[in-house]
């Protein structure tokens, strides 16, 4: 029952509205509550005791965090000045010892879930290459929907409690229903404890503008998926499983198809989901905005799964930056190789946790690994091309502020982005740098385009599918050409009269229904980020 | 509580002008109405052709999943018996688009018998069992939806497929070389959960109502059938009183080879095969039903002897072809008067 699914859109999401408004106030949080476990039934089965051991985990966790603190506080207002700083050192090492079992905990579920059978395999591959007789036995896993999302956000939670930044959450419901809203549940946006929390447990009835917003960017979410996503999976599925025959400018399309196709299913998939949120007057924090329009990788990343990147902001470069050893090493580089190489080493301590960790929390694939590395070094490049850079510009009259320039750079950061989603597409790093190879060879292909994507023995798609995407990609492009600009298209699409309002939805119901793939000839396509 | 009505009111006004709007394209897409019921291409051509049958005029209904599509070739029916039947299997169909391809076919056509074929019966995915039944509910009221690919055939060549009655020919001889006794004898049942036997009772009713004898049937194919499954029909079968024929009991009766017949190692029967198993089945439905031999009625038998002959010249032009995709070669062949020869039911 993915987001994009009639059972969710015309079943699942009515009944549980309709059953909210239905129930008291006081208990409609509840409700939320007992259809997100619902939802997760549904998914995972009884899998869903993994969610909720999590949340008492965390829960109990928290209260540990704030109660080890408490006690400190405590101990602190009886003692003298000789044990103060003694006692306050003693009770913050137990709170940081609390906190970091608390994170393993919620780490080792993860890792169970996700990483254990991909680390036997490597382990067992790797004692074969050195010749041992050692292998580990399989072991059976499980992988609950979601796990990846909630168990960031769980840890976000811990270390937020942990800074004081939020008061501990004694109502388990509520930390619960933090945990595992249903929309939010397969695809994120993953949120911190106060974007949503107070949110979801004010149990606001329904309100027409609420449901009106919501379903236009449900709609809008679809638009992107049904006519654009869903139809260049195929071309995207037919290069990458027969790498091997192509070659040169097929594999560059094959590389713009799938970052193409993963934008408009993920970014339209967080639409169903904060449209879904919005019509219970939740905002969830927003995952994309317009993030090829970005001329720097860095500021992709700024624009491109947002909450992901916040995370790892939030609670893994920040905390690194800050960390001693990295300020005592920026400050004696900083006297040893001056100013320049301080800021750079110090940003490759903070960045490549980062990195390394944004790329495995995709999965367990080397590709996905390769792909945080990736983006490690073109954003270590630009923090250390960007100053050299910004000099020789002056010193050369370059107009860093001309059209042309920023054409430039913005096509320089496709070029980055479509490479890193070659690999990250890719199942294995063999087929990886095997695609990526033959990009340079073999501009010659034997068969003309229409020969191979029009050809039904390769791929159930006509002419009319492309021209389909093409129209779809162009609508997408000029809404998010206006956002840009800075104009708020959704925010004037609900002040409009009634009769555009109106007029839009239709319109875009109808070009949903007419103009989507689905029904014959096409499978339902998955969510992409649910295998996450 | 005046809001709270007004938004009820604006709400059920929005979904009154949606239903309109989609009742209006439901006549755009209404197969053979405006458009050529061949611009239809994919899986549900079949239905759209059924919708176009004349009134009454089918007294054997087809059903099940690509096993049955194969299987059933209506032609052989009528040139041997004279019944005159259609193939309205789909690939992958589930029960509950079996159900609304019933329920559409039972709006003009009162057939005396419907065969399902046993596969979908073994079908089992929650998710996509649900999604079936919540979209085929919508297909029902809005057909114009089940055919919205159609728009594709302003910008694509029309036709690639020749349907005869529902069949598409298929020559592709993929041997095959597993055990001939694949049918072990056992007593254990693979039983049609619980799930699928509610769909199944719902079709059964909707049978009953129209007083149509179902008859269960399945396709001889080794490598998808096993006597636990044969079993677990049979059961079934009991349980409701109804006919079974298990061809995977009596392939050899009917003249299997599977050296020849089967398109694909054992899974879907070719052509040759489906002759076959049609030709058996005719005489078995002629000695089972009172179905009248419809050849002497000359309106019928000018139809139905020009698609018989149409379909051989068919095949014999897609001789040595894999699929019923027709290559630009052949589609010279089978053109007729600059356009591709879809045997027509358009208006």
């Amino acid at each position: 029952m993915g987001y994009h699914t009639n059972l969710y859109l015309l079943v699942f999401l009515p009944a549980v509205l309709l059953l909210y408004q239905l129930t008291p106030r006081k208990f409609r949080p509840y409700t939320l509550l007992a259809a997100s476990y619902a939802y997760f039934f549904v998914m995972s089965r009884m899998l869903f005791l993994v969610l909720a051991g999590l949340t008492a985990a965390t829960h109990w966790f928290g209260l540990w965090i704030f109660s080890t603190d408490a006690a400190g506080r405590e101990a602190l207002a009886g003692a003298d000045k000789t044990q103060k700083k003694e006692l306050k050192k003693q009770f913050q090492n137990k709170k940081r010892h609390v906190l970091q079992l608390g994170i393993l905990l919620i780490l080792a579920v993860l890792f169970y879930a996700q990483y254990l059978t991909w680390t036997v395999g490597n382990l067992n591959s790797l004692f074969s290459v050195l010749g041992t007789s050692i292998t580990i036995p399989a072991i059976k896993t499980f992988f609950p929907i979601g796990i990846s999302f909630y168990s960031m956000e769980a840890i976000g939670y811990l270390a937020d409690v942990y800074w004081d930044r939020i008061p501990v959450e004694r109502n388990l419901a509520k930390l619960a229903l933090f945990l595992a809203f249903f929309p939010q549940l397969m695809e994120g946006p993953i949120a911190r404890y106060t974007d949503t929390a107070d949110q979801l447990w004010k149990g606001n009835p329904l309100r027409l503008t609420n449901i009106s917003e919501g379903f236009c960017r449900i709609l809008w979410g679809l638009f992107k998926k049904m006519i654009v996503a869903d139809r260049l999976a195929k071309v995207v599925d037919m290069i990458f499983d027969n790498y091997r025959n192509f070659h040169g400018y097929l594999i560059i399309f094959g590389a713009i198809a799938y970052t193409v196709q993963l934008y408009m299913e993920f970014s339209g998939s967080i639409d169903i989901v904060i449209g879904s949120a919005r019509m219970f007057d939740v905002r969830l924090p927003e995952n994309f905005n317009q993030p090829f329009a970005a001329e720097s990788s860095g500021e992709f990343w700024r624009r491109w799964h947002m909450s992901l990147g916040t995370w790892f902001k939030n609670y893994l470069f920040y905390p690194v930056t800050v960390s001693k050893p990295v300020k005592n090493w920026s400050k004696t580089a900083r006297k040893k190789y001056g100013k320049y190489a301080s800021m750079v080493g110090t940003s490759a301590m903070a960045l490549l946790p980062v990195w390394l960790a944004t790329g495995i929390w995709h999965g367990p694939r080397w590709t996905y690994l390769f792909y945080g590395f990736y983006y490690f070094v073109i954003l270590l490049a630009e923090v250390a091309i960007s100053p050299p850079w910004q000099e020789f510009a002056k010193a050369h009259g370059i107009n860093t502020d001309a059209r042309w320039y920023h054409l430039l750079l913005r096509f320089k950061t496709w070029i980055v982005i479509f490479i890193g989603e070659l690999f990250f597409r890719a199942e294995t790093m063999t087929k990886a740098l095997h695609m990526f190879g033959s990009i340079f060879r073999g501009f010659h292909p034997d068969h003309t385009l229409a020969e191979i994507f029009l050809n039904p023995d390769n791929i159930s798609l006509q002419a009319a599918d492309y021209m389909a995407v093409v129209a779809g990609v162009i609508v997408v492009a000029l809404v998010g050409h206006y956002r840009e600009k800075g104009v708020p298209v959704m925010e004037k699409i609900q002040t409009a009269r009634t009769p555009v309002r109106w007029a839009v939805y239709y319109a875009l119901i109808m070009a949903i229904l007419y103009f989507g793939a689905y029904g014959a000839g096409f499978m339902p396509v998955d969510l992409i980020y649910a295998g996450f | 509580m005046k809001n709270t009505i007004k938004s009820i009111g604006r709400v059920a006004l929005f979904l009154v002008i949606l239903v309109v709007l989609l009742q209006i394209t439901n006549k755009v897409f209404d197969p053979g109405y405006w458009f050529p019921s061949g611009w239809i291409q994919d899986r549900t051509a079949r239905l759209a052709q059924l919708s176009l049958e004349e009134e009454g005029t089918l007294d054997v209904l087809n059903v099940g999943d690509s096993e049955s599509l194969s299987a059933i070739i209506p032609m052989e029916l009528w040139h041997d018996q004279g019944i005159t039947s259609f193939n309205c299997g789909c690939d992958g169909m589930r029960l509950p688009e079996c159900y609304t391809t019933l329920r559409t076919a039972f709006q003009k056509q009162k057939p005396k018998v419907v065969l399902l074929e046993t596969g979908l019966l073994y079908r089992l995915d929650f998710d996509q069992d649900y999604q079936s039944l919540v979209a085929e509910n919508i297909y029902y009221y809005f057909y114009g939806l089940r055919y919205h690919n159609m728009w594709k055939s302003f910008a694509n060549q029309k036709g690639v497929r020749a349907y005869f009655k529902g069949y598409v020919v298929n020559n592709c001889i993929g041997v095959y070389e597993g055990p001939e006794d694949y049918m072990i004898e056992t007593k254990e049942a693979d039983q049609v959960t619980t799930r699928n036997k509610r769909f199944f009772k719902a079709i059964m009713n909707l049978c009953e109502r129209e007083g149509v004898e179902v008859v269960l049937y399945s396709v001889p194919a080794p490598v998808n059938y096993n006597t636990y499954k044969h079993n677990g029909i049979q059961m079934l079968a009991d349980e409701y009183g109804l006919k079974y024929i298990d061809f995977n009991m009596n392939w050899k009766e009917i003249g299997i080879d599977w050296s020849k017949d089967s398109q694909d190692r054992g899974d879907h029967l070719n052509r040759d095969g489906g002759i076959k198993l049609s030709t058996w089945l005719g005489n078995w439905l002629m000695d089972e039903f009172d179905l009248p031999d419809h050849r002497s009625d000359p309106e019928l038998a000018e139809q139905w002897d020009y698609l018989y002959d149409y379909c051989e010249y068919t095949s014999d032009v897609l001789k040595g072809t894999n699929t019923g995709n027709v290559t630009e070669e052949m589609r010279e062949k089978l053109t007729v008067d600059g356009d591709f020869r879809q045997p027509g039911y358009d208006r």
